[in-house]
């Protein structure tokens, strides 16, 4: 089924129009940083970077589900993430856990719910590159994961995606390259997770690439710190999912590519705390047979600095 | 002997008198600026923890960081031995490269030398 108003845009279109914005923001006079991109990570593991973070994200889906019926699915996430610098600017290390609360309406059917904590999530990130220039710092890092299974996983009733945990250890590798100028900054990241089988159930192995452009909008000029500063962000957020896997069979309504388009924005009050607002707004989606398809998510955040 | 007494406490009165007239600055540890160049300083989003680093070097009274500048403007007490090194490990652990560090000495230290009319220091 064909979601209304969602239209696929080629991709060439969607680099055409990432770069006439992105011209834009260079072109910008004095253009000179910000803070860390909202759904994008960043090489620069300092400052808020690793900074203690939490958020409310929504996420709205509608479509056909597996079978062919029309479902709706509405989902909300509040991650905690710690974050501990072993060796600062160095290595960071990163524990996660979701608050997770799912509805899922299927029309002339019932509605399935769930919420509780989902499963811990740990992970590194060392810094492989740092090249500084005045105003300018270029840098890279390599991110490991390991996603743990805590969360409750086989609640009666429900399909695998609408349970709090997959019931499996997963590891993630990755890595983020970052330019980050006076008043603007250039994000990148690439991961790779890999799925165990749960349950019975093996979810699709995913990839995650992400690309950001971020643009200090106040101050003009930053002379001293700490000063009041307002940021804004354009992102790219795509996804690759292979298939699920149920019983060693391959699931064939499962699986696909995503690509949102995230406008942000970021407030930046105090030196140790930030708040930020983002919205997902999928721009292609490819999803292998029956699946929902996500309407949009919003995201609404803070992260505060420990020390 | 009354006139021992009467130089002796002219010479202390005229010492006292000339001691008191001497300039704040003649103070033998007054407290010194040091600026540092900072490169990578381009996100005033990371600078909390430059800031902090710098804030726990020894002597260190107050930290100023100039982000358009890209430097670091540090105070440090009276009497204060200035570690370069100990400078630059303090940057280099709040995330960036540290570059040119300038000890500004106090005036009555380091008074400045006049220009002579060709340009050249005399």
């Amino acid at each position: 089924m064909k979601m209304p108003g969602l239209r696929r845009i080629r991709p060439g279109r969607i680099c055409l129009s990432v770069s006439v914005i992105g011209l834009f923001l260079v072109s910008v006079p004095e253009s000179s940083a910000q803070g860390p991109p909202i759904q994008t990570d960043t090489a620069l593991i300092t400052g808020f970077s690793v900074a203690a973070r939490s958020f409310l994200q929504v996420i709205e889906k509608s479509g056909d589900l597996p079978g062919g019926e029309e479902g709706r699915l509405s989902a909300k996430m509040l991650p905690i993430m710690l974050p501990y610098q072993i060796r600062p600017n160095h290595l960071v290390l990163i524990a996660a856990m979701p608050y997770m609360d799912m509805d899922l309406k299927i029309k002339n059917g019932p509605t399935l719910s769930n919420s509780g904590w989902g499963d811990l999530r740990l992970l590194a990130e060392y810094n492989l590159y740092q090249k500084d220039a005045p105003r300018l710092t270029t840098r890279a890092i390599l991110i490991g994961g390991v996603k743990l299974s805590t969360a409750e996983d086989d609640k009666s009733g429900l399909p695998p995606p609408m349970q709090l945990g997959t019931g499996s250890t997963d590891y993630t590798v990755g890595t983020a390259v970052s330019r980050i100028g006076h008043r603007l900054g250039y994000y990148s990241d690439l991961k790779y997770t890999i799925k165990n089988k749960g349950n019975g159930y093996e979810f699709g192995d995913t990839l995650n690439y992400d690309l950001a452009v971020g643009y200090r909008l106040l101050p003009g000029i930053y002379e001293s710190y700490p000063a009041k500063q307002l940021n804004l962000f354009l992102e790219l957020n795509g996804l690759y999912a292979q298939k699920d896997r149920s019983n060693g069979q391959k699931v064939h309504d499962s699986g696909g590519h995503s690509l949102f388009l995230s406008p942000g924005i970021q407030f930046i009050p105090l030196k140790t705390a930030l708040f930020e607002a983002s919205v997902q707004i999928p721009i292609f989606q490819d999803l292998n047979g029956d699946q929902l398809k996500t309407d949009y998510t919003y995201l609404i955040g803070f992260r505060w600095l420990l020390y | 002997m009354l006139n021992m007494k009467i130089s002796s406490i002219l010479i202390l009165a005229s010492f006292l008198w000339i001691a008191a007239a001497l300039p704040a600055a003649a103070d033998p540890h007054p407290e010194s600026t040091v600026i540092v160049q900072v490169d990578g300083l381009s996100c005033p989003f990371c600078a909390f923890g430059l800031e902090k680093k710098l804030s726990k070097l020894p002597g260190a009274q107050s930290v100023a960081i100039k982000v358009d500048q890209g430097v670091a403007e540090l105070t440090f007490a009276p009497g204060s031995r200035i570690d370069e090194d100990r400078i630059r490990e303090a940057v280099r652990a709040g995330g960036f490269t540290p570059r040119e560090i300038r000890i500004l000495k106090p005036e009555a230290e380091s008074p400045p030398q006049a220009e002579s009319p060709t340009g050249t220091r005399p």
